[in-house]
């Protein structure tokens, strides 16, 4: 039988992507204006950690832990968390082309962070996004609600709602105070940016990831339930209602702290998911720890990207993980045509 | 089907079932009973409350009044899991959202068992119910490769999976040719659980069931053998239609003709 072999060769897919995901990590942070090299970075990070090390230059040192290791940092937890997001979205509503964002958590998100952008309302960023995230997602599960029991279907038509009506309150908004390069700083908000990454985004998304990301992931045997729809899952023990009302908070809390350090990067949480389950099959328990592993790798390389290929100017994020993405996207679906996606 | 999965014979009791969906009564005052080990089939026009009389027995819905009994437990008191590993439900048209291989939508069969992420007895399990239900040698094709009939024995060996007391059926030859017709109910009958199946063909019903329930718009009209239930007199109130019963010259079983 297949199942022992498959179930080493998973093992060492995941491995492998976690070594790969060290070593691009690393070198990232020797990516850049600054002369670094690998064993500045692990010198730096080892003195940090107290260990008994040559000391690194002090600009060296404060690039790689100040700057740069952040930076690599958040862009990982980032895209773990979008990629997580974007699987277990997929899979509660059995919508190949559902995202992290579907129940109008960015529109949200990014409805509070130009509102603190522009009006300049006394907050930190990070927190009035991630409040615009939770008051979309409550606005939205609120409506699906109304008429009965949330299905997939109203879930999505209850976010789209809120979208658009997020979306036109943020586009009144920049249209009617937005003034000179305050322009240029929403834009790159709004397109998902890791520019503004330090300890403190590493701790948002680090610790978002660490809690409901492994709460996701343990749920991937209740995941499975849901192929076949709501009865089948019924069927198989599972309290339907109460697992969906679960997930979609959990989806919606992890993408909500994401969204609020980087703002909404697209295509993560959207390509990922297909592509690491044309690598290990729709099994949760093997794709969900792949996909985090996988969509912290693309993002890192991503956000590396997007800082150096205009250098000195910097690219938003979402516009390199879109000209990567769409191509995928595009891919997946002619491959797939006449199988799974109707 | 020489192969034997560990099934537990269980029989079913309802009494005084009563539903009511959207103000609309669905079901009404249903006392009927699935003996253990014989297969039992629920017969009605549509909107009888087939599908939804199944769905109670299988804890899916709730009955307003009345209770499910599986071998004298009370099926309300049952925990969600505990209660999938007695029954497993067959659906109408089932389609799984991702492409999986038979063997893995039979997996899906053992989620009430499992522990934790790994559940390493799954195996034995899963072989078992694939080779009960014929499917051994489609086990590594995709789900949708496979004709109406394979998905349907892949449906089956899924529900084997669960190692249940009482299958459920809902129209299981829905869209299959004759020969997946009739090897289907075959093979559920030659499984030996107890097994209750909505079906619309009387005489398919007449050829492979024990015992038939008979619905019409919420009521249970009718319950007995096959030979007993399906009496032209019956089949004409119910269904509206002018039929004769024959008999089957080579199985004896009763043939209904309409005319």
């Amino acid at each position: 039988m297949r199942g022992p072999r498959r179930r080493v060769s998973h093992a060492a897919a995941l491995l492998g992507t976690i070594v790969a995901l060290l070593i691009v990590c690393c070198v990232a942070i020797t990516i850049g204006p600054a002369d670094i090299r690998v064993g500045d970075v692990l010198a730096s990070v080892a003195g940090h950690l107290g260990l008994p090390v040559a000391a690194v230059p002090p600009l060296t040192d404060t690039i790689v832990w100040e700057l740069r290791l952040p930076r690599v940092l958040t862009a990982a937890a980032v895209g773990a968390g979008l990629a997580l997001s974007g699987a277990v979205m997929q899979s509660v509503t059995r919508n190949p082309l559902a995202d992290p964002y579907l129940l109008g958590l960015s529109s949200g998100a990014s409805l509070g962070a130009v509102a603190v952008l522009i009006l300049g309302v006394g907050i930190m960023l990070p927190p009035a996004a991630f409040a615009g995230a939770l008051l979309a997602l409550v606005a939205s599960l609120a409506i699906a609600r109304a008429g009965g029991a949330i299905t997939p279907g109203r879930a999505v038509l209850a976010g789209l709602a809120i979208a658009q009506l997020a979306g036109a309150a943020t586009s009144f908004i920049i249209f009617w105070s937005a003034k000179g390069d305050s322009y240029r700083e929403i834009l790159n908000w709004l397109l998902g940016s890791l520019a503004g990454s330090d300890w403190s985004t590493v701790a948002i998304s680090g610790i978002a990831l660490a809690v409901v990301g492994t709460a996701l992931v343990l749920a991937a045997p209740r995941l499975d339930a849901f192929t076949f729809g709501d009865t089948a899952a019924a069927s198989l023990g599972i309290n339907v209602e109460a697992t969906r009302w679960l997930l979609l908070t959990g989806v919606a809390l992890l993408t909500g702290a994401m969204v609020a350090v980087s703002g909404a990067i697209g295509f993560v949480g959207l390509i990922l998911p297909h592509v690491v389950r044309s690598v290990t099959g729709p099994g949760h328990a093997r794709m969900l720890p792949l996909t985090v592993v996988a969509g912290a790798l693309f993002l890192v390389i991503a956000d590396t990207l997007a800082r150096t290929v205009f250098d000195p100017r910097e690219l938003p994020v979402g516009i390199i993980t879109a000209v990567i993405g769409v191509p995928v996207f595009v891919l997946l679906f002619v491959r797939k045509r006449g199988a799974t996606w109707a | 089907m020489g192969v034997t999965t560990r099934v537990r014979l269980a029989g079913l009791e309802l009494s005084g079932v009563s539903v009511s969906i959207d103000g609309r009564p669905i079901l009404r005052d249903i006392t009927a009973s699935a003996p253990s080990g014989l297969v039992t089939g629920l017969l009605g026009p549509n909107g009888a409350g087939k599908s939804t009389l199944l769905r109670i027995i299988g804890g899916i819905t709730a009955p307003d009044a009345g209770t499910v009994a599986i071998d004298g437990t009370d099926l309300a008191a049952l925990p969600r899991r505990e209660r999938a590993r007695r029954i497993a439900l067959l659906e109408q048209n089932a389609t799984p959202s991702t492409d999986l291989t038979a063997r893995e939508v039979v997996q899906l069969g053992r989620i009430p068992h499992r522990r934790g992420l790994l559940s390493p007895t799954d195996a034995p399990s899963v072989d078992a119910a694939l080779a009960a239900a014929g499917a051994t040698d489609i086990a590594e094709r995709h789900w949708h490769t496979l004709s109406g009939g394979q998905q349907q024995r892949v449906q089956v060996a899924r529900a084997l999976a669960q190692e249940p007391g009482v299958l459920l059926l809902d129209e299981p030859t829905n869209h299959l040719d004759v020969h997946a017709q009739l090897s289907l109910l075959r093979q559920v009958r030659g499984l030996g659980v107890t097994a209750v199946m909505a079906l619309h063909d009387l005489t398919l019903a007449a050829a492979h069931c024990d015992r038939i329930l008979l619905l019409d718009d919420g009521c249970l009209v009718a319950a007995g053998t096959p030979a007993e239930v399906l009496q032209p007199a019956t089949i004409s109130a119910v269904y509206g239609v002018d039929c004769d019963v024959l008999t089957n010259p080579r199985t004896g079983h009763p043939v209904i003709v309409f005319s």
